[in-house]
């Protein structure tokens, strides 16, 4: 435990703060390659432009910054995407539904259940006194009675749990065991047709989890988007039904099929963004029932990935501008207004001849469609400060459309400079 | 050598520092829209102990903002912003101290990672000392994805209903994980912030009722962190776990090992005068 902070660090950040200026200083210009782009590295080949207004107000001056970055912290550029696991799932049950009882399947004691009103504007909030739960072997107990933790709508609020007004929780007592049980509200009646409640249940102390991911965290239109999901946990496995589907920030919805193999489930989509530009981002929903060790086990999980029009590109062009502050002018080709932003981590190498992190740079400025450039460059004193030597290289190289917040270009290694 | 050590980092020191600074402090809530956060969300006694650090205790500002919005938006990050830009502008401050609580560690740190997305952000970092970010939630809430929750139907309808703001989803985990790798800085493996930012990590919750602690900051706003602390594992201030508190940035300190008589802050107490967290706060600036 530390309760002072290093006045060290202190000191470094505020030696390293300072702001780029675009304009470059006069030098001969030095044609630079881009290197070639590695398995997760990607980047736009046609252009799509944007649709409609901008995700936000997107203002049109120039800016750039840069900063130091300690040689010795290695940076991860995998970019391996996040996979998601769930020991939960949801039903949406009508108000008859609940009424009669609801199964909950649970494949380890101690499970969480959580019940709310899809629309907590027409349902009125959940008594806990009036909840029933039958348990696998069919006794029928209040809340009070199955439950070692119970936390009421008002208790929820007042905690600050952004749950749904009139949302209920409670946790099943363990000696209750696992296995199907039924939780009703027997005094409940009205819409029986849409859905009324959600029904969540996270059965905690299960080993059994579904797995799900995305192949990549970033796609662009036109690319063929990749999930895989796996049940996992148990000795003796099986899946009777597995669904999904993907939705966009705009709301529209696409199902998917899960095939398996090795293993695992798998399922492909070609990717549409075509859609009006939405704050937000792309999600994969599965649903997964099946057994594990004989016992039925439900499982629920969402992923979340970046997904863009492809609205500007690097055009190819590259030129080191100053040798002093390694700014480098970027060529871009947009298909349609914006402010873009290209940023990238600075390498140099060290006398033993280490690639090592130098500094972070970025740089925005509009363009119109058409033609347009941008240069990247580093604060010269961190530079030289750092003590690294040629070759540089320019690595974890990003083009962002800040209009649409779409990720344009991504290249782990993007060019060297020697 | 420890003397050279200690005179090279004094130098530096002296050297990075301006000759005069003009220490200020920000109080940045968290999720929600606030109109008057320092009395609805922080208790005045907590800021008016906070600021007495300061050597003039007129340069600190409570920030108002609507962060029910996703965090780069107008209403949260410029917001934010504007509050910041005003007092290192209108009243000198150049060594500013920003204290977030919860969400707004993450609005906090979407200025610090992309200072080309307003003109202002540049400014803004350049005056910041260091973040103490009081329990932020780095890397999202299974809470949140919990509320996010269900069938494409139920969270269309949660969206159009608004319970589920902007923020709440965004704090979803594997929401949070991707805005991590893309648009945020200072988590595992991603270069690090410009700036400081200090975690101040809440591990337990404690509600016996039998027990004056578990009244500080209220007693009826634990309860409820009782049973969501259910949906976490074990190190948690029952909103976020551990792991989220501590995913970016560095960890200044874990609550049971600073706060008075060893208590753990709950996510509503580390914001709120308990167990002495003001006062080291207030010894910070």
């Amino acid at each position: 435990m530390r309760l002072t902070k290093s006045p060290l660090l202190r000191a470094v950040a505020a030696f390293a703060m300072v702001a780029v200026v675009s304009a470059p200083a006069a030098m001969a210009q030095q044609p630079l390659n881009f290197l070639p782009q590695s398995d997760n590295d990607f980047g736009a080949t046609a252009l799509v432009p944007s649709m409609g207004q901008k995700a936000r107000a997107v203002p049109r001056d120039a800016a750039a910054m840069s900063w130091a970055l300690e040689a010795d912290k290695a940076l991860d550029l995998s970019y391996a995407p996040h996979v998601g696991t769930s020991k939960q799932y949801f039903v949406d049950v009508t108000v008859d539904d609940l009424a009669k009882g609801v199964p909950v399947f649970t494949h380890a004691p101690g499970a969480l259940i959580r019940i709310n009103p899809v629309d907590p504007a027409k349902m009125a909030a959940i008594d806990p006194s009036a909840v029933r739960i039958v348990t696998a072997d069919k006794r029928t107990l209040t809340t009070a009675e199955a439950a070692d933790q119970l936390a009421s709508p008002a208790q929820l609020k007042a905690a600050g749990a952004p749950f749904a007004p009139g949302t209920l929780a409670f946790r099943l007592r363990a000696e209750l065991g696992a296995g199907t049980f039924h939780v009703s509200i027997p005094a409940l009646s009205g819409d029986t047709k849409e859905p009324g409640y959600v029904v969540h249940v996270f059965d905690r102390n299960s080993p059994v989890t579904l797995s799900l991911g995305a192949d990549r965290t970033d796609y662009l239109h036109g690319e063929t988007l990749g999930f895989t999901a796996r049940l996992a946990g148990a000795d003796k496995l099986s899946v009777a039904a597995i669904d999904g589907f993907v939705t966009s920030p705009a709301g529209r919805a696409w199902p998917v099929t899960f095939t398996a193999g090795n293993g695992a489930f798998h399922a492909t989509l070609p990717l549409d963004a075509v859609e009006a530009p939405t704050p937000g981002l792309w999600e994969v929903h599965v649903a997964i029932q099946g057994e594990a060790d004989g016992v039925a086990v439900r499982r629920f999980e969402r992923v979340a990935f970046g997904a863009a029009l492809p609205t500007a590109r690097f055009d190819g062009s590259a030129e080191l501008v100053s040798k002093g502050r390694m700014a480098v002018r970027f060529g871009i080709e947009a298909a349609s207004p914006s402010r873009f932003e290209v940023r990238g981590v600075l390498y140099g190498t060290a006398r033993n001849g280490a690639i090592l992190p130098v500094a972070v740079g970025h740089s925005a400025t509009w363009i119109e469609a058409g033609r347009g450039e941008i240069v990247l460059g580093f604060d010269a004193k961190t530079l030289t400060e750092s003590g690294l030597r040629a070759p540089f290289e320019i690595r974890d190289l990003r083009l962002m459309d800040q209009g649409t917040m779409g990720l344009l270009h991504r290249q782990a290694r993007g060019l060297v400079i020697d | 050598m420890k003397r050279l050590t200690f005179a090279l980092i004094l130098g530096l020191l002296l050297s990075a520092l301006p000759a005069s600074a003009v220490t200020g402090v920000a109080f940045v809530h968290g999720t929600g829209n606030q109109t008057d956060a320092l009395n609805d969300y922080w208790k005045s006694e907590f800021v008016n102990s906070v600021r007495q650090g300061l050597p003039d205790q007129s340069k600190y500002t409570v920030i108002n903002c609507k962060f029910e919005e996703y965090m780069w938006t107008s209403d949260a990050a410029g917001c934010l912003a504007t509050a910041l830009h005003n007092i290192i502008t209108t009243q000198g401050v150049d060594d500013l101290v920003v204290i977030t609580h919860s969400n707004g560690g993450n609005v906090m740190r979407w200025i610090l990672s992309n200072p080309t997305w307003d003109s202002r952000y540049p400014t803004i970092i350049n005056n910041i000392r260091w973040v103490n970010a009081l329990a932020p939630s780095s890397a999202g809430t299974p809470l949140a994805n919990a509320v996010i929750s269900g069938t494409v139907f139920e969270a269309a309808l949660g969206w159009l209903l608004g319970y589920a703001n902007d923020a709440v989803r965004m704090q979803q985990t594997d929401w949070m994980a991707y805005y991590n790798s893309t648009w945020l800085y200072g988590t595992s493996g991603r270069p690090a912030l410009p700036k400081g930012f200090w975690n101040v990590v809440g591990t337990d919750v404690e509600t016996a009722i039998w027990d004056g602690d578990s009244y500080c900051g209220g007693y009826t706003l634990n309860v409820g962190l009782e049973v969501t602390q259910a949906w976490l594992n074990s190190c948690s201030d029952g909103f976020l776990e551990c792991s989220s508190q501590s995913a970016a940035g560095s960890v200044w300190f874990n609550d049971v090992n600073v706060m008075a008589g060893g208590e753990p802050l709950s996510h509503n107490q580390s914001r709120r005068k308990c167990f002495g967290l003001d006062t080291v706060l207030r010894n910070d600036l």
